[in-house]
């Protein structure tokens, strides 16, 4: 079948509707930054980009030659979605790295700290 | 040379009780420093009323980030050899000398306590798991280690360098092999290691396996894409 089912056009609209409205409550919250709002922000529009107009999913599937628009459409989504998880990993990874360096250094430093105070102690005792 | 012993600590309020007393009384000659990995029980305080030098994490790190900042703290003092040393009391201190004197004699860049050198290894799932590791390590390296997984490790200033660069460089028998292929000299040292008396090991099944997979994974395959310059 060379369309985009109704059930599924309404399915896609709605879910754009619940990114965006799961994106501007954060955004609003200040739960989130910007700069990682734009993804999904882009997604959402993606999302109703394709419910309304189902033509760009036909035309799609047909270039990549895949025979059923809505497998087109999903394999888009898993594509996008995987790529996003791909740079997630990336920055999690980076971020723990800068968390346990942090984490390291106040240790560290407390030590040192300590140790100087000790010295001072003795030296005072010392001089006294 | 100057050694300092790093005690990583998670939760061994009662083991550091036994252990560090022991450890002043058979090694004397040697700095040592406990790195407590963000302890909930009174850890800390039992270094405190005690006077034992300690390092505290504010948050729990895992063995790799406790033994790192050790290491970090060698670095800054000038130290020249760091041992990592259980808090557990499964490591006997009377072997640290020994260990100490094959790096003076040998000039080696890592010394390994083993407890299987020159021994059968008895049979259980433990073992088993370090015999595939020592496999896997030989057929990627060609190199011999009897007890990869052994804790008791005794590093020389280059190694310790080497940790505080690379973040993939954790005290685990993956960066054994990775030293291994950046050329390090590393030798064994027979010792024995005593049972765990207080707390639970966090060797579970679970564990165990995802341990094993990441080791396996990391020696057989991620060794192959690491970055070899600048390193050692």
């Amino acid at each position: 079948m060379n369309i985009l089912s109704w059930p599924l056009r309404i399915l896609l609209f709605l879910g754009s509707v619940v990114v965006f409205t799961i994106i501007s409550q954060c955004i609003r919250k200040r739960r989130i930054q910007l700069k990682d709002g734009i993804f999904w922000v882009a997604f959402g529009f993606l999302l109703i980009l394709v419910s309304v107009f189902p033509v760009l999913a036909i035309w799609a599937s047909s270039i990549l030659g895949i025979q059923s628009p809505s497998n087109c459409v999903f394999l888009i989504l898993i594509f996008l979605l995987g790529c996003h998880q791909f740079f997630l990993t990336i920055r999690i990874s980076r971020l723990e790295i800068k968390n346990n360096q942090l984490v390291q250094n106040i240790a560290i430093y407390r030590k040192l700290e300590d140790e100087e105070k000790h010295h001072e102690k003795e030296n005072m005792l010392l001089f006294r | 040379m100057s050694v300092l012993i790093i005690i990583p600590a998670y939760n061994e309020e009662k083991n550091l009780k036994r252990v560090i007393p022991r450890l002043q009384q058979v090694c004397p000659q040697f700095d040592y420093v406990v790195v407590n990995d963000g302890s909930m029980d009174g850890t800390e305080d039992v270094c405190r009323q005690n006077g034992y030098p300690c390092i505290s994490l504010p948050t729990n790190q895992g063995i790799a980030g406790a033994v790192r900042t050790g290491m970090k703290y060698a670095s800054q003092k000038g130290y020249d050899m760091a041992l990592q040393f259980d808090a557990d009391g499964q490591h006997l201190p009377e072997y640290i000398p020994d260990m100490v004197d094959c790096m003076e004699r040998e000039h080696c860049d890592v010394v390994i306590g083993s407890r299987y050198i020159g021994e059968k290894r008895p049979f259980s799932i433990r073992t088993v798991g370090a015999k595939l590791i020592s496999a896997a390590i030989w057929l990627t390296t060609g190199k011999h280690l009897s007890d990869p997984t052994s804790g008791m490790r005794l590093y020389d200033k280059r190694v310790v360098e080497q940790f505080i660069r690379d973040e993939n460089s954790a005290p685990e028998p993956d960066t054994l092999s990775y030293l291994f292929r950046l050329g390090a000299d590393i030798r064994e040292v027979k010792v024995e290691m005593a049972d765990r008396v207080e707390g639970c090991s966090y060797l579970t099944p679970g564990n165990a396996s995802k341990y094993m997979i990441q080791m396996l994974m990391s020696i057989c395959v991620f060794q192959w894409f690491r970055d070899r310059k600048g390193m050692l």
